[in-house]
């Protein structure tokens, strides 16, 4: 009696939050089983936060059989910069390039994915590895939720990954939000952490998995205004940075061996790109020397430090990233003598 | 496949969100006709709540549990005193030895040869990287003071090995306590429990209260007291001393808010634990802190380090001594490092002039009991004792001895007169207020929480779950985990 009581009244109690756990699970707000927004049910709303390494295995795994992909490029957020499109047309005609980079992540979870690949795909033909140094430092996987390697690629928990976004996301000020969006279709400065606004320039190719960041459209809607908006937030600071030294770490040695014999088991053509930043800090002088020594010199190209790319500010969208045409130009260099 | 690392199950995590729930269910549900299946099953959960941090710590966790047991029935079956002497002796060893290699080896090296360094002597000594497995410090006292007690005479032997394992492994209280004692877990493990609606719904209470603490105070005050132990030197004497109080306040709510969800689930069972936290910040002097204060802890010192060395009973130089050395092995049980070693000394200092002027016991009750409000001395008292134990909780935090001198000597300047500067939001000093309100209410109680349903309106009650759980939701995004699983 006592107990039929009790869970009674505790199911009155938490019938709220039962609710909004089953609401947001059916929706998917957060993407987590449809990784296409244009089959995702009643998915009409988009989101900050959410995982674009998540979106990318999740699209991956479900496309893969009809697009059999071939080429593939991997690195961080950095990576962006080179358009799976642009990139299949210096290589050849069966190209199908699929975008596994992700922001915020290193070489650990390159090395996942390709040993991922290694398992699911007939051949890696072709591979962008885009490096940097906080890339290849990075050999763990990662604390951030945000930026964790899906447990399809980590084999890790699952459970706990999934968990985890309940965990991350379900808090009062984003449910406020999202409600508030759903009913009114209004969108308010105040859902800015967690609704993405209307005007949101940014785009996701549902197809190859690449991502084009929103400030691309506001530069080239207005360019001077643009950077003159960065230069006043002191956003362009005085370079060359400080160089801040890692040491080269017996994991990433193995991380980058394993890499290595992956894409020789499949004959791939690979490139290592060495990201041009704005700092104009080169590569540490040790994990350049390992690069060239595991994966050769004509397959390691380094844009890092002072150079012409890394010269103008045009040519970032802002201290951390480069722009795709940038991307264009490296490409151009790399394979356009080939 | 590598075996996946994780975070030990905290009771603040989406994880005990679905155990909890699950394992209550089937307690009640499919066992609760059977005791000893309860009690099974009861172990298998515990089991999987510690080896979901790492699993191959089971192991340490039995075989330390299976000792004391058999210790247990060799000490109720053997009358000479001196076999029954080398039997104490060997789970003493033992389950000194476990922490001391666990939890002190690192210390010993370090300190041994720095001690040597200063002798002009240079060495060095390999370290083995060793894991503090979580709780250690908790189970192995309550395991300890089982075989102790069969010693002394105050304890039968339980003989049912699945009743032993389950006191020791209990999960709520299994990695940061309270310490139970088996006089007062065991024999609830034995007896038939029935589910009571009141008992259960004080228990919802008091995790939801616990949660609250936990979440929204402790990890709330952990942002400004990591500001300020970060960097002391660009802070102002004011803002250092905020952030001391606030860094007690954060260790209050963390570890006040474990004990209260760990009660609460364990009522949720049909199980009393020991109060472990009775308002401390309500305490008149240093003395009635330590009696409200971490109670199982300073219990388990007083009764097994402090009594047998005399207690408060002999010389004023023997009273001394006792003082300082139960405060030094607390310290020092806290963790190892010098800082806690001088925290345990401040706190001995602290407490020393209650007890020589035989004024340690003068309050023995609650500040302002039956009454709303305290009187202004009472008051003045309070914010005295909370000045004071900040200050010296101030060593607890710090990363070593050095770090310390340079807080305070940046505490104790001439900006010490002036407006704290720690960017304080409103919204968080107003939640402080609230829980300080909350807990003045209800001081006279086991936790905040109990007994509300008979003194206030429904219409303010399920307000004020809702709000908790609003504010909860709200500030639940770090997921930090707790202070006292270090320990």
């Amino acid at each position: 009696m006592g107990m039929k009581k009790f869970l009674l009244r505790f199911f009155l109690l938490a019938s709220p939050i039962i609710a909004i756990v089953a609401f947001f699970s059916i929706v998917d707000v957060f993407m987590l089983y449809y990784p296409d927004v244009r089959t995702a049910p009643f998915q009409s709303i988009r989101f900050n936060g959410l995982s674009q390494n998540l979106l990318a295995v999740n699209l991956f795994s479900q496309q893969n059989a009809d697009e059999k992909y071939n080429a593939f490029i991997f690195g961080n957020s950095r990576s962006r910069a080179f358009q799976g499109k642009v990139w299949c047309t210096y290589l050849d005609d069966e190209c199908a390039s699929f975008h596994f980079g992700a922001g915020g992540t290193g070489l650990y979870d390159a090395y996942k994915k390709i040993r991922y690949l290694d398992e699911v795909v007939d051949t890696i033909r072709h591979a962008l590895v885009v490096v940097d140094e906080n890339f290849l430092v990075l050999n763990t996987n990662s604390k951030e939720l945000m930026q964790m390697t899906p447990p399809l690629v980590s084999k890790e928990s699952k459970f706990l990954y999934y968990l985890g976004f309940y965990r991350l996301k379900l808090d009062v000020s984003f449910m406020w939000a999202y409600f508030d969006f759903l009913l009114f279709r209004t969108y308010r400065p105040y859902m800015k952490g967690g609704i993405v606004p209307p005007d949101f320039k940014g785009l996701f190719n549902f197809t190859n998995g690449d991502i084009i960041y929103p400030s691309e459209a506001l530069i080239q809607a207005d360019s001077s205004t643009y950077y003159q908006g960065l230069i006043d937030r002191g956003e362009f600071f005085s370079r060359p940075a400080p160089k801040k030294e890692h040491p080269v770490t017996e994991t990433e040695v193995t991380q980058l061996m394993k890499i290595r014999a992956v894409f020789d088991r499949h004959k791939t053509d690979y490139k290592i790109i060495v990201s041009p930043i704005y700092d104009q800090v080169s590569l540490g002088a040790h994990h350049l020397r390992l690069l060239v020594e595991i994966f050769g010199e004509t397959r390691v190209y380094n844009f890092s430090g002072k150079n012409p790319l890394t010269e103008p500010i045009g040519n970032f969208s802002e201290n951390i990233h480069y722009r795709p045409h940038v991307g264009t130009q490296i490409l151009e260099q790399i394979y356009g003598g080939e | 496949m590598s075996w996946p690392k994780y975070s030990p199950m905290l009771f603040n995590s989406l994880e005990f969100g679905l155990f909890f729930p699950l394992v209550f269910l089937i307690y009640w549900i499919v066992l609760g006709k059977w005791v000893k299946a309860q009690n099974f099953f009861l172990l298998l959960a515990s089991y999987f709540f510690y080896g979901w941090w790492d699993w191959r710590f089971l192991i340490l966790l039995f075989s330390s549990s299976c000792i004391d047991f058999i210790i247990g029935l060799e000490l109720g079956r053997v009358s000479d005193q001196e076999k029954r002497k080398g039997l104490l002796g060997i789970s003493i060893l033992v389950n000194l030895g476990i922490l001391g290699f666990f939890k002190y080896y690192h210390f010993f090296v370090h300190s041994f040869v720095n001690a040597f360094t200063l002798l002009g002597v240079n060495f060095t000594a390999d370290r083995m990287a060793i894991i503090l497995p979580v709780g250690l410090s908790f189970y192995t006292f309550q395991s300890m003071s089982y075989s102790i007690d069969i010693y002394r005479g105050n304890l039968q032997p339980t003989r049912n090995s699945i009743t032993f394992l389950t006191f020791v492994s209990f999960f709520p209280q299994l990695v940061a306590g309270p310490i139970e004692r088996a006089s007062h877990l065991l024999p609830q493990i034995v007896k038939k429990r029935t589910f009571e609606y009141e008992q259960a719904a004080d228990g919802v209470r008091q995790i939801l209260w616990g949660l609250f603490k936990k979440v929204v105070i402790a990890d709330g005050c952990a942002v400004y007291v990591e500001m300020v132990f970060s960097d002391p030197a660009s802070h102002t004497g004011s803002s250092l001393l905020l952030g001391g109080c606030l860094f007690l306040i954060q260790v209050y709510g963390d570890f006040s808010g474990y004990s209260d969800i760990a009660l609460g689930s364990a009522r949720l069972l049909g199980f009393r634990l020991m109060q472990n936290f009775a308002f401390p910040f309500f305490a008149r002097d240093v003395a009635e802190f330590w009696r409200r204060w971490n109670i199982s802890v300073t219990t388990w010192f007083r009764d097994y380090v402090y009594i047998p060395l005399g207690g408060s009973r002999g010389s004023i130089w023997s009273k001394v001594r006792n003082t300082f050395l139960v405060f030094l092995a607390c310290g020092f049980w806290h963790g190892a490092n010098w800082t806690f070693i001088l925290w345990g000394f401040a706190h001995a200092v602290l407490f020393l002039p209650s007890l020589l002027l035989n004024r340690n016991r003068q309050y023995l009750d609650t500040v302002a009991a039956g009454k709303r409000l305290p009187s202004a001395p009472e008051l003045m008292q309070m914010m005295k004792t909370f000045i004071l134990l900040a200050l010296v909780t101030i060593i607890f935090r710090v990363d070593n001895l050095g770090a310390g001198w340079i807080y305070f000597t940046h505490l104790f300047s001439s900006s010490l007169v002036s407006l704290p500067d720690l960017g304080m939001t409103n919204d968080f000093k107003a939640l402080l207020v609230f829980m300080f309100l909350i807990e003045w209410q209800g001081r006279e109680r086991q936790h905040a929480l109990e007994r509300i349903e008979t003194q206030w309106p429904k219409i303010i009650r399920y307000f004020l779950y809702y709000l908790l759980l609003i504010l909860i939701s709200l500030y639940a995004k770090n997921g930090q985990t707790f202070i006292y699983f270090q320990f």
